[in-house]
């Protein structure tokens, strides 16, 4: 998964099961919120 | 914003930088946060920018780091306050949860488990619990690698030794990365007497590293340091001469399974170490708990609260009415300065473990 966005990046309220390890790489000044997963 | 997955994870017993569950990297984004998570299994790593806010001090911002390895690794970042995370897994042996590495950030208010081999320390470390369960070469605190920060505080935590019986240790605390200017004040070391058989020192200080001072803290239930170390509780790591510390003073002792060991090898305090240190029972109101009695599921589904956590822990080991720890802190850290990690019933300012988070 490659999102490229100028805006804010969140990440809510999602199940991650079995999928192994994640990565998630943020690029630029805006917010970043990685919440209730 | 990029991602990328495995698979699977894989386990290493002897390689405690693996596995990596979820990568948060980013530089020069106004904002990072990261609450409310729970990841179960493998580490949670946090690399680049500065300023992170993991967890947080209200309900249900801590992130639940639980299982198998289940650490919290901060690398690259500097400024970053990590609060209300509450306790990890049960772990097998060799494979441990806790904060793995903190960079110039802050870590408050947790309740975790053993930390193994971190590459960098917290900066200002307070009002947590690290149950330490058991590997070979068990530490509490490690540091080395790159770019330690110095002036690191660790303050006001509780260290208690949770498992087992193993072998191999290597201290409680150990500096081998070249940090200076560090601080080490009001924490609780509980090392479970002959249940952990720990017989390595409280602290084994590498020749590259400098204490500003080493007071407050309550060590417990040691057995006799090993001739390895030199026989004292506070050493130097692969030398034997050379001040590294300071000052330290005011900490108490409470190590009767230890009565060959010395509290301070010669020459490595400045200062003339422990004038004032507490040698004598320390009378606290609990007693110690192995194994750890947090139950995961309790956690997992946050019907046990970090703050629930620690304050358990606080009743564990809050002096009681009488306690020589009472009033035998530094003068310095103010009137009614107290050893250990929690004091008599609140009323010092700085006697706030397990009494913040909800």
């Amino acid at each position: 998964m490659t999102v490229t966005t100028s805006g804010s990046v969140v990440i809510e309220d999602s199940i991650f099961e079995a999928t192994g390890a994640m990565q998630f790489t943020a690029q630029g000044g805006a917010p970043v919120t990685v919440r209730e997963q | 914003m990029s991602s990328a997955r495995t698979t699977s994870l894989t386990y290493v017993a002897d390689d405690p930088s693996v596995p990596v569950m979820l990568e948060l990297a980013a530089g020069a984004a106004a904002t990072k946060v990261v609450q409310g998570n729970r990841i179960g299994g493998g580490m949670l790593r946090i690399s680049g920018g500065d300023g992170w806010q993991i967890g947080g001090l209200a309900a249900g911002q801590g992130n639940i780091l639980i299982g198998v390895r289940a650490v919290l690794d901060v690398a690259d970042s500097s400024n970053d306050a990590i609060q209300g995370q509450p306790p990890a897994s049960r772990l097998p042996r060799r494979v441990q949860p806790g904060i793995q590495s903190v960079a110039g950030g802050q870590l408050r208010q947790r309740a975790g488990r053993a930390q193994r081999h971190p590459r960098r320390l917290v900066a200002d470390s307070r009002a947590s619990a690290v149950s330490s369960a058991t590997t070979s070469s068990s530490t509490a605190v490690t540091t080395s690698g790159a770019a330690p920060a110095d002036n690191t505080q660790i303050h006001h935590n509780v260290f208690a030794h949770a498992s087992g019986l193993n072998t191999g240790y290597d201290g409680a605390f150990k500096f081998y990365g070249g940090e200076s200017g560090l601080s080490i004040y009001n924490n609780t070391v509980d090392v479970a007497g002959t249940i952990g058989g720990f017989n390595a020192p409280a602290f084994n200080i590498g020749s590259g590293s400098l204490f500003q001072s080493i007071r407050n803290n309550l060590f417990t239930a040691f057995l006799d340091v090993g001739s390895t170390f030199g026989g004292a509780f506070c050493v130097l790591r692969g030398c034997s001469h050379g001040s590294r510390v300071t000052a330290a003073d005011y900490n108490g002792w409470f190590n009767p399974l230890a009565p060959q060991s010395a509290r301070y090898r010669s020459g490595i305090v400045g200062n003339p170490p422990g004038l004032h240190d507490v040698q004598a029972n320390p009378q606290l109101s609990g007693q110690p708990e192995v194994p750890y009695r947090i139950a995961e599921g309790c956690i997992w589904l946050g019907s046990c609260t970090t703050g629930q956590v620690l304050s358990h822990y606080r009743d564990l080991y809050r002096p009681a009415a009488g306690s020589p720890l009472v009033n035998a802190g530094s003068p310095a850290d103010g009137a009614g300065a107290f050893i250990g990690a929690v004091g008599l019933n609140g009323s010092h300012s700085l006697d706030l473990f397990g009494r913040v988070v909800p």
